[in-house]
């Protein structure tokens, strides 16, 4: 009698103790999403290309900033970082 | 990642990009310079980067597409960014860009976080936690799902989860780095446990170890844990973290070590 009420407390406990679990990755996935002020990179005005940026420049009448690299074996993705 | 990180993320020079379209071009293998590209690199010195001290150049044009200004992507012509701090880096791009003169007079333009989207996947911030300056600059990718949803179903007991399922998220969760990695973990490992975790909800949580396209590199070892929420006609939401020890070679102690590595997931849309 005694094990089978254990038993029956213990299945009762679980889902609180998987809320908590539930908690604690909730609070280790706010700790890690950067702020806002440290994605600063993606609040400039991307285009895709130099052809994008210039076809945009030219209708908008404004300038472009253009970032080559060369001499690397991938291009790499320098907006969103993997670069 | 120096440029990236140290430079086009710091505040003074987002603020002084403000009124500029912004874009960049990578040389893949040794790939032909494209047509447009080449006139620039010509005009700069010549296509060789050794002609300016780096492999980096950024270029201001005016709304007409006419070169006004050049100039190397490394402070002082050297293609050695170590040792500078983000505010040097940011103050020398700020006094380049403004040397050109074209964001005097253009329309500044709203600036809108804009994240990387997909219409049904995750997206994943990635970045060293404990570093500084272009090392603590977070990578943000965005993946579309394709069967990933399906294999993370509503548990009415708890299940294991082969990690490979998950590859296609995993195997982005690198960091920034010129010269390290260059290419998503080339495999995915590890056992993950679905369990229910109250009314529509439930926890995944296990250990995962992910191989470097380096194969002298030891592999990333780290954990994986998520919160999901089912909601109606299939949408499920998710909130995860990976977190591990991301292996460098560190030249002065001869050997590898560890840099504490954090991968936040979310679902989107949300």
């Amino acid at each position: 009698m005694k094990s089978s009420l254990a038993i029956l407390a213990f299945c009762l406990a679980c889902p609180v103790l998987r809320a908590g679990d539930a908690q604690r990755i909730l609070d280790a996935f706010n700790a890690a999403r950067p702020a806002e002020r440290e994605l600063g990179v993606f609040k400039l005005d991307w285009a895709d290309s130099l052809k994008d940026a210039k076809t945009r420049a030219t209708r908008e009448r404004r300038p472009v900033f253009f970032v080559t690299t060369t001499q690397l074996k991938e291009a790499g993705n320098l907006r969103d970082g993997h670069c | 990642m120096h440029v990236r990180g140290s430079s086009l993320s710091h505040p003074e020079v987002v603020e002084a990009l403000r009124p500029f379209i912004v874009t960049f071009w990578g040389q893949s293998n040794n790939e032909r310079l494209p047509d447009d590209v080449l006139p620039l690199h010509q005009a700069s010195g010549g296509a060789s980067h050794f002609a300016t001290g780096s492999n980096v150049r950024c270029f201001v044009l005016d709304a007409d597409g006419r070169l006004l200004h050049w100039f190397n992507g490394f402070p002082n012509h050297t293609g050695n960014p170590m040792g500078r701090s983000s505010d040097e880096f940011a103050a020398y791009y700020v006094r380049e860009i403004n040397r050109s003169g074209a964001g005097r007079t253009a329309r500044r333009a709203e600036m809108p976080l804009k994240l990387p989207e997909v219409g049904n996947g995750v997206r994943l911030f990635i970045r060293f936690t404990g570093q500084r300056d272009a090392h603590a600059s977070p990578v943000v990718e965005a993946v579309e799902s394709l069967d990933e949803w399906k294999t993370l179903s509503p548990p009415t007991s708890a299940r294991e989860i082969d990690a490979a399922k998950l590859s296609r998220w995993l195997r982005l969760c690198y960091p920034a780095g010129v010269n390290e990695q260059l290419e998503p973990y080339t495999g995915v490992h590890g056992k993950l446990t679905l369990t229910p975790a109250g009314p529509n909800q439930a926890v995944l949580a296990g250990k995962v170890r992910m191989d470097l396209p380096d194969r002298k590199s030891p592999p990333f070892d780290g954990t994986f844990r998520a919160v999901l929420t089912y909601g109606t006609g299939g949408a499920v939401r998710l909130r995860g973290v990976v977190e591990g020890g991301y292996p460098r070679f560190d030249w002065n102690q001869v050997a590898w070590a560890d840099w504490p590595l954090t991968v936040a997931i979310e679902s989107r849309p949300d």
